[in-house]
């Protein structure tokens, strides 16, 4: 035992060694004795009335032990949503379909074989309703209805509005107007999902999925199955990602739930690859429409951002991602006036929900913007930048305060490092360099679930299990705990644990949503540590005959009365939870922590976590960060190459390099995925995804990666775990605006959308060269 | 909608020679699916595409991945040759590097160790990227058959090969003179098959072309050989300007079809670009 | 159709009976239950599932079990001595390369296969190497980081 920090240091993560070897345990590779396999029927219209579902033949196959429809089993007024708003989809429906691939009706049998083939002696009798596939199509008038009671297929509207931006534009020297999109991204994680439900006669469903919110979809079990919070328990396993797709609660689940109630036997659920990509979740489309009235001399003197955002069938999590953006643009760069109006659309498609990469067309708008303009107004690009750059401790539109912020020291660390200034065009040809911007909240406004409470437990050789209901995703958080509890009390990590994501044993947690573990999670952990510390220093001066506050743990691994050191008598940590249990008051500990969140001066409903206008402290602390790129582009195909990345991330303190590093290329790497490669497309004709399987769904693979260099600027957060905030998302969501300015900066043409399409390249590039010609004529 | 993990049911078969595969054939050919590697087979099944009563395997029947120089100075290809194997070897290598360097940027190490050379050029899918390969350098394909054996050009592979043949050896001619060069575009270069490739053969006299073969990926079957654009080189001086003109020329003869991330245009760009790139490279 | 047939798994001699529809994959996970080796696509589109078949790198997903008869395989589980991890194992473990680890076991398994060919590759191979493999968490650096790392531990330096 020793008082060396494990804050900053770089170890790896808790549970690589089981990977490693192959012997983790993911939902996939569980197996209950007397398990059931299920599989679910699926809608083959992207939008169609169910008239009629005849199991008869299914039930009849041998082996074949429980078939669920929604007209038989699914419980009515059952209704999922992640906020009352939208609570808007019957996991396992009853009256209609809303996009291709919807659950209609699901069998369990004794084997897969047979579970596939019992799907196909289904027959279900459908009545075909036109649909509609894109957000301008949705809105149009008389555009068939995806929710009958949702006018305009308009699922949710946001708006914040401060100061009069009109007259600010007016007022203005200069305005800049663009519009930007992003298509569909999908969030291609590794493990398919799968969820197995084992279901106990006495009322109780112990369920084993994937999921990075436990108690956000035992909420919804709740809601849908209609039983008891109690009767519900997520078990916690290994996962393979997450990244803001596993936020919700799956039809899946519900469906494992009724077949394991039916059938009185576990029953597992696993989607093939296809099945994930058209049935489970994507990440919205965006239009993201943009006015800037600039000032002469580069100053902002006014925003508006209008936001058609697309959610598919459901509203889900897309809700989230109808104000993320503002979260996220608003403390970027400051506006006296600023006015967001967003909406989020429904439309016959692929649910879809968070991502991490988050609101990428924001930031990228406004780094686009900063170049345009400078080069307009012949600005130096660096310094609009910082003109505009949000401060510590300033207020944004909707009256959040920025608690620490590093943006300008991160836009000029990435220049520097990236050798920006001797580089901005002058590199050789068809190479550039850009940069850009992004940053990300740690937590947002849950309601009363934006909060965690943790516990420790010792035991009586003085080693410790921590409960938490927050998840390790794989991106570390089993670490980060350890290291915060080992930092506190000073016990080696060897002797921490840390039972995480079981809603049966945890105290609620947001879960990995929104980037909450860092601030919300770790700080109640951190807590619960103190506390527990406190109880071990008592009993510790109890035995030394001193005050608490007198004792301190030394290297030799033992509490002894400071400043005397070796002399007289020590007490193993050991001794103090053995006299502890003696006493009848084992050690332990409590820590809660709760989103710092404040509408106090504006009358919010705070049960309701929608509405309209939301303002005040939404947020708990927010990360920053710069991109710099340098691009290669093929000028006869047009097609992109990032060669080159430097990354500065202001995530405060940073616990572990290492691992936020790995975090970092993480993100980069998503981002590069979605700026360059990765889209979703569907058939017009039927509404059926073309875009299912990694073949055609183009993940960046290794040898797309770039030279990546990632930098910290180490600058603490008050509200923090040791300084520390969300490290692996902020940083890089500027990146998309980073490589449209660096393309602009190799070949001199300007890119708007998302993924930058070669063929896209290769038309400017030809319309570029078109005009020229024209102009020497 | 049905969406699928496992294989569909179906019969095995594993014949241990080439007469007794080619007989089964005779009995039930239209039942048959002849499965070589197995990468785009069972890729293929658990899709429910083309799933037939019998899968026939090869691997069972000895001495079909041979590679090695027959005496009449063509390089002999076993179909069953794995395409790394194709890659890796020494013959292949020295007396044909370009097929051996097409063989060593197909797909993925998996894939290429899986698949094999008689798999693919059958397949007649847009994975096919030794057609194109093999038909710039004049490849043949000996089918077999209850009936006897017959050959025919790669490139009409796609039209010749019928139920009830198996493809039973490649041969590819080697022309020490011969200057060749391949170029493939896929978005993902080492993961993605080619969106459009090009290989071109040219026998030089000096800077003039005395013959040339072009063949092209990634469009449809019958123009994957542009024969007006390859006329075009034949007894010219190579130029830049003859380039330009021979890849407009193969642009605008090639069929392509759009796919879910590329239009016919933009393909029939690419096309362009691949056999000026191709014929640079065979000179270089 | 159900079929007999012996093959090597990690040194050890397995005789089962298979349905000639079953994947290696699936045979490997539910028969032998060595469900370190991931279906992550099952078409051969991730790497997930790469085990070594006889010293080369396969998608275990796309073979027909019956056509294991025979061969000698080696997966995730017989890489380490008990406890005592394989160099590729030890420096995923120490350089970062794991997070959410699902796709590791193919990522090593094709590590294995490659620097069981060449015990010093360069960057430029070591990315040719995974091409096959997709990861979703680290963005691949450090897993490229932790193969180097793991041939100059093996002796192959460069």
């Amino acid at each position: 035992m020793s008082r060396e920090t494990l804050i900053g240091k770089s170890t790896p993560r808790i549970g690589s060694v089981d990977k490693a070897l192959g012997l983790a345990k993911y939902t996939t590779d569980i197996v209950l004795p007397g398990m059931l396999y299920g599989k679910a029927l699926r809608s083959p219209h992207a939008h169609a009335k169910i008239l009629n579902i005849d199991t008869s033949k299914a039930e009849n196959i041998r082996g074949v032990k429980a078939v669920v429809t929604g007209q038989k089993d699914t419980p009515r007024g059952g209704v999922f949503g992640i906020i009352p708003h939208t609570r808007d989809h019957i996991l396992l429906p009853y009256d209609k379909v809303r996009y291709m691939g919807e659950e209609v009706a699901a069998v369990a049998a004794i084997d897969e074989d047979l579970a596939e083939e019992a799907i196909e002696a289904i027959r279900v009798e459908y009545e075909p309703l036109p649909f509609v596939l894109t957000w301008q199509d949705a809105m149009k008038e008389g555009a068939p209805l995806v929710h009958e009671t949702r006018a305009h297929n308009m699922a949710a509207h946001y708006l914040v509005d401060e100061g009069d931006v009109e007259a600010a534009l007016r007022k203005s020297d200069f305005v800049w107007e663009k519009t930007f999109t992003c298509e569909v991204a999908s969030h291609a994680l590794p493990e398919p999902f799968t969820a197995l439900c084992s279901f106990e006669p006495s009322g109780k469903f112990n369920f084993w999925m994937q999921t990075q919110c436990p108690f956000q979809v035992r909420q919804g079990l709740r809601n849908t199955l209609k039983v008891e919070l109690s009767d519900i328990r997520l078990h916690s396993v290994d996962m393979g990602g997450a990244h803001g797709g596993r936020s919700d609660t799956p039809p899946g689940a519900f469906v494992a739930g009724l077949l394991s109630r039916k059938a009185v036997k576990p029953v597992q659920i696993k989607m093939s690859r296809e099945e994930v990509e058209d049935c489970m979740r994507d990440k919205a489309a965006k239009v993201w429409t943009v006015r800037v009235g600039f000032k002469k001399d580069g100053t902002i003197l006014g925003r508006e951002i209008k936001m058609m955002l697309e959610c598919g069938a459901y509203a889900s999590s897309a809700i989230v991602e109808l104000w993320v953006p503002l979260l996220i643009d608003e403390v970027l760069w400051r506006s006296p006036s600023y006015r967001y109006d967003a909406s989020l659309i429904y439309t016959n498609k692929t649910i879809s929900s968070m991502m991490r990469t988050r609101a990428h067309v924001g930031p990228m708008s406004m780094d686009v913007c900063f170049d345009e303009v400078a080069e307009k107004l012949g600005i130096d690009p660096i310094q609009i930048r910082l003109k505009n750059a949000i401060l510590p401790n300033e207020v944004v539109p909707s009256k959040a305060t920025v608690t620490s912020t590093g943006l300008s020291e991160s836009i000029v660390m990435a220049a520097e490092k990236a050798n920006w200034k001797k580089k901005k065009g002058k590199l050789p040809p068809k190479r550039g360099i850009g940069i850009g911007s992004g940053n990300m909240q740690s937590m947002f406004y849950m309601g009363f679930r934006a909060g965690s409470t943790a516990v420790i437990k010792f035991n009586d050789d003085g080693s410790c299990t921590v409960f938490t209901g927050n998840c390790d995703l794989g991106q570390g958080n089993r670490t980060m705990h350890t290291q915060i509890i080992s930092e506190v009390t000073g016990i080696p990590a060897s002797m921490i644990k840390v039972c995480y994501g079981d809603t049966e044993l945890c105290y609620q947690d947001p879960g990995d949503y929104s980037m909450s573990a860092t601030v919300i999670s770790a700080n109640a952990v951190k807590r619960a540590a103190e506390d527990a510390n406190r109880r071990i220093l008592e009993i510790a001066g109890d035995l030394l005959d001193v005050a608490w506050d007198e004792v301190e743990l030394r290297d030799d691994g033992k509490y002894w009365v400071k400043l005397r050191l070796g002399k007289g008598h020590g007490v193993s940590l050991g001794e103090v939870c053995r006299t502890a249990f003696k006493r009848g008051k084992p050690i332990h500990g409590f820590g809660d922590y709760r989103a710092r969140i404040d509408y106090s001066d504006f009358s919010v409903d705070v049960k309701e976590p929608y509405n309209e206008k939301t303002y005040g402290m939404k947020v708990t602390a927010y990360s920053f960060g710069t991109t710099a790129v340098e691009v290669e582009v093929d000028t006869d195909t047009g097609e992109v190459k990032v060669t080159d990345i430097w990354a500065v991330n202001d995530c405060g303190t940073v616990l572990n390099p290492m691992l936020v590093i790995g975090n970092m290329h993480g993100q980069l790497s998503f981002m590069l995925g979605q700026g360059l490669y990765e889209t979703n497309v569907w058939d017009a004709k039927t509404g059926r995804k073309l875009t299912s399987d990694f073949r055609t769904y183009k993940v960046p693979t290794a040898n797309e990666t770039p030279h990546i260099e990632t930098y910290f600027l180490g600058i603490p957060d008050p509200a923090g775990p040791y300084g520390a905030k969300e490290g692996s998302l902020g940083f890089g969501c500027g990146l998309h605006g980073a490589i449209s300015n660096a393309i602009y900066d190799a070949v001199g043409v300007r890119v708007y959308d998302v993924p930058i399409k070669p063929e896209q390249v290769l038309k400017l590039l030809k319309d570029k060269k078109s005009r020229e010609t024209r102009k020497k004529k | 909608m049905y969406y699928y993990r496992r294989l569909p049911p179906f019969e095995y078969v594993a014949p241990k020679s080439l007469d007794e595969a080619t007989a089964f054939l005779q009995a039930y050919q239209t039942e048959t699916r002849v499965m070589a590697g197995g990468t785009i087979t069972l890729h293929r099944m658990k899709e429910r595409i083309g799933v037939k009563k019998y899968v026939m395997s090869l691997k069972a029947i000895p001495n079909l991945d041979g590679i090695r120089a027959s005496k009449d100075g063509k390089l002999s290809i076993g179909p069953m040759a794995s395409i790394q194997s194709v890659a890796d070897s020494r013959v292949v290598q020295k007396q044909s590097a370009l097929l051996a360097g097409a063989c060593s940027i197909h797909a993925t190490p998996q894939i290429r160790t899986m698949g094999t050379i008689g798999g693919n050029v059958a397949c007649n899918l847009a994975t096919a990227e030794m057609v194109p390969v093999l038909s710039a350098l004049g490849s043949q394909a000996k089918l077999t058959s209850a009936a006897g054996s017959r050959t025919v050009l790669v490139e009409e592979l796609y039209r010749e090969l019928k139920d009830g043949e198996i493809l039973a050896e490649i041969l590819v001619p080697v022309a020490k003179e011969t200057k060749a060069g391949y170029e493939k575009w896929a978005m993902r270069k080492r993961f993605d098959y080619a969106t459009v490739s090009a290989a071109v053969a040219l026998s030089m006299s000096g800077k003039k072309c005395t013959a040339a073969r072009i063949a092209l990926g990634g469009v449809t079957l019958p123009t994957r050989v542009p024969k007006k654009a390859q006329d075009m080189l034949k007894g010219q001086t190579v130029t830049d300007a003859l380039i330009e003109q021979v890849a407009e020329a193969a642009a605008k003869e090639a069929h392509v079809g759009a796919d879910v991330y590329f239009t016919v245009d933009y393909k029939k760009e690419l096309v362009k670009v691949m056999v000026r790139r191709a014929i640079k490279k065979a000179l270089s | 159709m159900k079929q007999d047939m012996t093959f090597m798994v990690n040194g050890d001699q397995y005789s089962v009976q298979v349905d000639t529809r079953r994947t290696l994959l699936e045979v490997l996970r539910e028969t032998l239950g060595l469900t370190g080796t991931k279906e992550m696509c099952n078409k051969g589109d991730c790497g997930g599932c790469t085990v070594i078949m006889d010293g080369k790198p396969i998608l275990s997903c796309l073979t027909l079990a019956i056509e294991a008869q025979g061969k000698d395989i080696v997966t995730i589980e017989g890489l380490a001595d008990g406890f005592k991890l394989h160099p590729i194992q030890q420096a995923f473990v120490d350089k970062g390369a794991i997070q959410c680890g699902y796709c590791t076991p193919g990522f090593i398994m094709s590590a294995k296969a490659l620097l069981d060919k060449n015990p010093r590759p360069t960057e430029e191979q070591i990315k040719e190497g995974i091409a096959n493999h997709i990861c979703r968490c680290t963005g691949y650096v450090q897993i490229v980081e932790s193969i180097q790392a793991a041939a100059k531990a093996t002796g192959g330096a460069k």
